[in-house]
């Protein structure tokens, strides 16, 4: 449906368009209000800049202070300690060398050579080894004098070996009867340098 | 209340729409002025200076009778009004040429709006003296109008279609007095004046369907007034097409319409 055209509407009095003096009065209030907040405001906002600007100088301040105080604990520590550290003896040098160097032994080429030499009818009770010295004492027992004398043979045989030799022999009871408890004693290339 | 507080609520008052309810509306004619109401029949007052005395810091709306004003339309399209200002120079011409010098003391108001082109002017009341006496009782005087245009509002009330279409007149008779207001599309086209033989309604049959022509109520026309004698007499077809008593001593008011 069509909207009705609205009339011509005219009068003497001009149509009254200006706003009545109290409308002007409320808005010179308001605007007056308004100022008053906005005046508020930016102080209000200066206060908060301020109070956020103190804050962040005490923080960095507090931060400085410390820093300050961590870097003179550590100066205190550090001039407790020792000015140098005292070397180490000789002895303990040695000591720490022969830990190394035993750590180093070649122990798998001195159980190869006893195991690849051992024959049946045999076995080792005692093994000691002096490193250093390359000394070597073994205990066994055999079931005939033959194989200890051939187990002496052999392991002179050996390159690295030397100056093996029965120390003891005698009868003695092993796990099969009636056998040979025997030692010998050698000096093998391997000792330590 | 405080002077300046009562002030405020005069202005205040004032400013609001002149069409605001608790505004007395009053019809003034010449030598007569009466107070329409929307329940009661209307009561004639003294004058409305009276009126202002009587009921100060009230509102007030004037309608203006057809008999203190003039109405011209600028029908012709080729003349060069292309404003209100041009449309008010035109027509001040115009009275001045027919009325005298004393034209070009009236007030005046202009419309120009696409082609409905006119002006209205009050010659018969002192508007001065009117604005002066509201002012002196605290009056606010609202508006001042011409009666043919709050007739108008009045048939956009009671008949909101009417006029929206094709061309018809709303005939507004007061007395001897008769002023048509053509329209079409809800466009005022023009504003004629004519006169009566008698305020009865012989005389008003005889020039509305005398003629027979253009200027002459058509089917679809509108008929309100007041001031005619024998209003039973009148033919059925004015009956049919008149809206409201045309008897009274003045217009009835528009929720009175029937």
């Amino acid at each position: 449906m069509r909207q009705a055209r609205a009339w011509l509407q005219v009068g003497f009095l001009p149509r009254r368009q200006r706003a009545p003096w109290p409308a002007w009065a409320l808005l010179v209030c308001g605007m007056g209000l308004f100022m008053a907040a906005a005046l508020d405001w930016r102080e209000a906002d200066t206060a908060r800049v301020d109070a956020e600007q103190a804050l962040r100088t005490w923080q960095e301040e507090r931060q400085d202070e410390q820093l300050r105080q961590r870097r003179q604990a550590q100066a205190a520590a550090t001039a407790s300690m020792p000015a140098k550290a005292t070397p180490p003896s000789r002895e303990t040098l040695r000591n720490a060398q022969r830990v190394a160097a035993l750590l180093d032994h070649r122990w798998d080429q001195l159980f190869a050579a006893l195991e690849a030499h051992t024959p049946a009818g045999l076995q080792w009770l005692r093994l000691e080894h002096e490193a250093e010295a390359g000394e070597v004492q073994l205990e066994g027992l055999a079931s005939e004098g033959r194989l200890a004398l051939q187990v002496v043979d052999a392991l002179a045989a050996e390159p690295r070996w030397h100056e093996v030799a029965m120390s003891r022999l005698e009868a003695g009871q092993g796990a099969e009867g009636a056998s040979l408890r025997f030692e010998l004693r050698a000096r093998t290339g391997l000792n330590l340098p | 209340m405080s002077p300046w507080m009562l002030e405020a609520r005069r202005a205040v008052r004032a400013w609001r729409p002149s069409s605001r309810p608790g505004a007395a509306t009053l019809f003034v004619q010449p030598g007569r002025v009466w107070q329409l109401h929307s329940a009661v029949p209307a009561t004639e007052l003294d004058s409305v200076p009276a009126w202002c005395h009587q009921h100060p810091g009230t509102s007030l709306r004037l309608l203006v009778s057809g008999h203190l004003t003039h109405q011209l339309c600028a029908n012709d399209p080729t003349l060069p009004l292309h404003s209100e200002e041009d449309v008010q120079a035109w027509a001040r011409h115009q009275w001045q040429h027919y009325h005298g010098s004393v034209a070009e003391q009236w007030p005046m108001v202009a419309w120009c709006r696409g082609d409905e082109r006119g002006a209205s002017a009050l010659h018969g009341l002192d508007l001065a003296a009117l604005r002066q006496a509201a002012q002196a009782h605290r009056v606010s005087l609202l508006a001042v109008d011409p009666w043919w245009t709050a007739a108008l509002r009045r048939v956009s009330i009671v008949r909101p279609a009417w006029g929206q279409g094709k061309r018809a007149t709303l005939w507004l008779v007061e007395g001897a007095l008769c002023t048509a207001v053509q329209v079409a599309e809800g466009r005022v086209l023009d504003l004629r004046t004519r006169y009566l033989e008698a305020a009865n309604a012989e005389a008003l049959a005889e020039r509305l369907l005398g003629l027979g022509d253009d200027d002459s109520l058509l089917p679809g026309d509108l008929l309100m007034g007041y001031g005619i004698d024998g209003e039973a007499r009148l033919p059925a077809v004015m009956h049919s097409a008149r809206l409201g008593t045309l008897a009274g001593g003045c217009p009835v008011p528009v929720e009175g319409a029937g």
